[in-house]
């Protein structure tokens, strides 16, 4: 994403560069130094075979869960976002129920997933229904899959909304058929949405915890981030087995990354394969209008599949003690909104730095292909790698280096809104950034060059041309992460104090003292709030593509 | 152009709002930091004590609010309490406030026995003194005395010198007889008003195809509960084996573990998510405290649908205490675990922790009367080393398949 004013790409180097080292490098740092002050951090160490086996499990549950979502994801994504039977809003809601679940907390996931597979749930009255199916291997792969596939969909549908549509047309009328169609028209317009969709699905799988420990029945089920989570948790700190553990996550979770941006950034430099962007979505024209809005309404219909699941925990909403959570609902929505906007700030930050980065394209070749065919810069997709970091880093391991790190500046025992924020900014930015990185890789550089050769000023091209397209993907990246903020607990339970617990922690603390149907009831309610926010940000941008 | 002056508004609005309820949020931090009573002034000049104890001690209904106003009252000073999440994370608190030379808290409440060998180095020992209602502690419990089969959580008052215990519970699993009934097909009725046939009466009958996939158990790795199945279970294999097989017990137990893994649903992470599952009827027994059967009665369960079962073998104890930490002990620090031991304190120990009061002779709510007494009571290792080999055995049988 390239500004073409200076001023502003320094800010955003400098604001990415203060981000990075102080919210990653510092953090990460400081608990790496600890463990390799007990000279631990070996090779033979790093081979440990009990991590080994935990390593595998968790690529195993990985490979699966991702490559389930991947199947089911790309053919939806697509045919919610397949052009000539848009209907306007309707493709615009199914676009925003795709995007819902990912705002779940993961502790309704898992009370919803206990209700529908458990001894007494949904399913278990149907005939023939095995209860093997719950707490074990087959439960996570399932709730992972039904949490991820809508997050792929959206990626895809996302990026599908600019397909071509003459060129799908044309191909049709010279006799191609679905398949063709798709590898030649479809593909490389959504490969890299779809490409990154999975890359990330795979870190949130690799690094699952809360569904894995609720639905995994124990060991041998378990992932890295539960293994670590015993070495930081429980009684004395088991530094260096954190970190073996911290470290082989980000080895399994990045490596898709950076394969999906190295051969993206090797498809730019030979500028070949590659569709030119259009400037505005395809608008419906001369389709019927009755079967336009029988399909139109269909799609938000299946979109919604995947989030009604979660609504069986709203039957739970009556036993609320609504007198007793004004105050952390106040600090449940001040957390979420401070992290969504550092996230989403810190996002479009990192990708005017990396434009900057990133060679002059030649004019006239619109979407981002390279043409400069002497050679690319390495720098550009090695930052875009580097600034996905955090998503490969272990919540546990990033909330333990702020402690080590900032312990000697702030009392991580009187608690800290600004340290909370921190960290779920932290946490939360590479989601914004992927969100954002196929928008960007789609800049109209030929419009802003000819608005600027009009007479328009930056801000007036970056107005008319650019702003229309962002708009919705930065409404609907501070929807997303608002509403994982207010369901993230293991941020929070760093820095919080008596006056700073967020409606998270209050479900635990409830369930520690046996209040199991208030707990219960406030959690159905943080599943209204996640969504609520998520479409209050999002309703100005429905409907405004399709 | 009309819509657009709406998005900016709106935008600004939020922005606004946001940035009011954090002004609301700091201030308000800011007012009442250093106090844990509502009301705490900004230059209060009293001695101030630092408690550190984990979250259910101070939330609302825990024991934390029914009894620092008291102290505060007592000793005209102020108490701030500090929760550092649960049991286990104390620990690393401790630690980490010790490695950066500035201790901030001079007490600490809620270590078990096996948290309390963990955290030796960073707590303070007694010498001579000792809290002036020590001797009023039950023989049990008490470190210097003699528990049933001689332990006394851990062997000898040198190994605990520096805690204070108390209140106390037993380990035990609990039943839900409805859950039970529907399985054996009868009612509920006949199995509440006598001695219940379904329940198990020993460890062994856990072994049985009755109970497969029948437990609710926490993982040993992230909880007290869950580590103290595993040393409970571990005491009573060994126990079991004589003779001969005593030599080889190390891999009976793997061999135990790894045959018993198909008795439990799932392993819970901590006491409250696999609760939650057993009230959600997802198993008829969940490994709990025998006192959870009193929250119950006091909350309306007048069938008695949820019994504690206890076993011929004994029950494990959990002794919770408090202690002094070093580097930072005061005078107030001192009195605060006097404090403890009082009336005013142990009475209110049954319906704010939900265990019994370490004090000889503190009345007993009915529901606590009503509670199953367990014959034998059983000490666990609370050693490092010794935990660290059962949790070994523990995950080499269940996670080596």
């Amino acid at each position: 994403m390239r500004t073409g004013n200076r001023s502003i790409t320094g800010l955003a180097i400098g604001w990415v560069g203060i981000f990075w080292v102080f919210c990653v490098v510092v953090p990460v740092g400081a608990v790496l130094a600890r463990a390799a002050s007990a000279h631990l951090l070996s090779p033979a160490a790093f081979l440990d075979p009990t991590v080994l086996a935990i390593a595998e499990v968790t690529l195993g549950q990985a490979l699966l869960s991702a490559g389930l979502s991947a199947l089911l994801g790309l053919p939806l994504g697509l045919w919610i976002a397949s052009p000539g039977r848009r209907t306007g809003a309707a493709d615009g809601w199914a676009r925003f129920l795709l995007a819902l679940p990912f705002g779940v907390p993961t502790i309704v996931a898992g009370m919803t997933w206990v209700a529908l597979l458990g001894r007494s749930g949904l399913l278990a009255h149907l005939p023939g229904w095995s209860p093997g199916w719950a707490y074990g291997f087959k439960a996570v792969v399932l709730a992972h899959v039904v949490l991820n596939v809508p997050w792929i969909a959206l990626q895809v549908s996302e990026a599908g909304l600019y397909l071509p549509r003459a060129q799908l047309e044309a191909a049709e009328t010279l006799g191609a058929g679905w398949g063709r169609r798709f590898l030649a028209v479809s593909w490389p317009q959504v490969r890299w949405a779809f490409l990154s969709g999975c890359a990330q699905t795979w870190a949130f799988c690799a690094m699952s915890f809360a569904l894995v420990l609720v639905l995994g029945g124990g060991p041998p089920v378990q992932t890295l981030e539960t293994a670590l989570y015993s070495r930081v948790r429980y009684g004395t700190l088991d530094l260096p087995g954190a970190v073996l553990c911290a470290c082989w996550e980000m080895l399994i979770t990045l490596l898709p990354w950076a394969l999906v941006v190295f051969f993206q950034s090797r498809r730019l430099a030979s500028g070949s394969g590659e569709q030119p962007a259009q400037w505005a979505p395809e608008t419906d024209v001369g389709t019927p209008r009755g079967k336009g809005v029988l399909t139109g309404g269909l799609r938000p219909a299946v979109a919604a599949l995947f989030f009604v699941p979660y609504l069986i925990v709203l039957g739970r909403l009556s036993a609320l003690p609504v007198a007793e959570i004004g105050h952390a609902l106040e600090v449940s929505l001040v957390l979420a909104g401070w992290s969504a906007l550092g996230a989403v700030l810190t996002a479009i930050a990192a990708l005017i730095a990396i434009g900057a980065l990133e060679r002059p394209r030649s004019p006239g070749f619109a979407g981002g292909a390279g043409g400069d065919r002497r050679g690319r810069s390495w720098l550009a997709p090695a930052a875009s790698v580097l600034l996905s970091l955090p998503s490969g880093i272990s919540i546990l391991v990033l909330g333990l280096g702020f402690w080590l790190a900032y312990g000697h500046w702030i009392d991580p025992f009187a608690g800290s809104l600004w340290a909370m924020v921190a960290l779920q900014a932290t946490l939360f930015f590479p989601v914004a950034f992927r969100y954002l990185w196929p928008v960007a890789h789609q800049a109209q550089m030929s419009l802003l060059e000819a608005a600027a050769t009009l007479g328009a000023t930056p801000y007036q091209a970056f107005s008319e041309v650019e702003w229309p397209r962002w708009r919705g993907p930065i409404l609907g990246a501070l929807a997303l992460v608002a509403g994982a903020s207010l369901g993230e607990l293991a941020a929070v339970s760093f820095f919080y104090n008596e006056k700073l617990v967020p409606l998270p922690l209050l479900i635990s603390r409830w369930m520690s003292q046996y209040r199991f149907s208030e707990a219960e009831a406030l959690a159905a309610l943080l599943l209204l709030l996640s969504a609520g926010v998520m479409a209050g940000v999002r309703v100005g941008s429905i409907g405004q593509r399709g | 152009m009309r819509r657009r002056a709406l998005v900016a508004f709106l935008s600004v609005a939020t922005v606004s709002g946001l940035v009011a309820l954090t002004a609301r949020l700091d201030g308000w931090f800011r007012w009442t930091r250093g106090s844990a009573t509502p009301g705490g002034l900004v230059g209060d000049r009293r001695q101030e004590l630092v408690v550190y104890t984990y979250d259910g001690f101070v939330a609302k209904g825990g024991l934390g609010p029914e009894i620092f106003p008291l102290f505060e009252k007592r000793c005209d000073c102020r108490v701030r309490a500090l929760p550092v999440g649960d049991g286990q994370q104390i620990l690393a608190r401790l630690q980490l406030d010790f490695e950066r030379g500035t201790p901030v808290a001079q007490v600490v409440i809620g270590l078990d026995q096996p948290a309390f060998n963990r955290a030796r180095p960073w707590l303070k020992r007694w010498g001579g003194w000792r809290p002036s209602a020590w001797r009023r502690i039950r023989r049990e419990v008490r470190p210097d005395g003699a528990g049933e089969d001689g332990g006394s959580d851990g062997g000898g008052d040198g190994d605990k010198d520096g805690f204070l215990p108390y209140d106390y519970g037993f380990f035990a699993f609990m039943a839900d007889t409805r859950h039970l009934a529907r399985q054996a097909g009868t009612s509920a009725g006949a199995l509440s008003g006598m001695p219940p046939p379904a329940f198990p009466r020993s460890f062994r009958d856990l072994l049985g195809p009755s109970w497969k996939r029948g437990l609710l158990l926490e993982d040993p790795r992230t909880s007290t509960p869950g580590l103290a199945f595993v040393l409970y279970a571990d005491a009573i294999q060994t126990r079991a084996l004589t003779g001969e097989s005593a030599a080889k017990k190390t891999p009976d137990l793997r061999a135990f573990w790894r045959g018993f893994r198909g008795q439990w649903l799932t392993l819970a992470p901590g006491w409250d998510q696999a609760y939650g599952l057993f009230l959600g009827e997802q198993a008829p027994l969940v490994w709990s405290y025998t006192t959870s059967q009193a929250y119950h009665e006091e909350h309306g369960d007048l069938t008695h649908r949820y019994r504690a079962v206890l076993f011929d073998e004994g029950q494990p104890i959990q002794v919770e205490g408090a202690a002094l930490i070093r580097g930072s002990e005061s005078v107030l620090a001192r009195r605060f675990l006097d404090f403890l031991l009082s009336r005013e304190v142990q009475e209110r120990i049954p319906l704010h922790s939900w265990m019994y009061p370490v004090r000889e002779a503190t009345t007993l709510p009915a529901s606590f009367e009503h509670l199953p007494y367990p014959k034998k009571v059983i000490h666990l290792p609370s050693d490092p080393a010794t935990i660290a080999a059962a949790l070994r055995r523990w995950s080499g049988g269940v996670e080596g398949g």
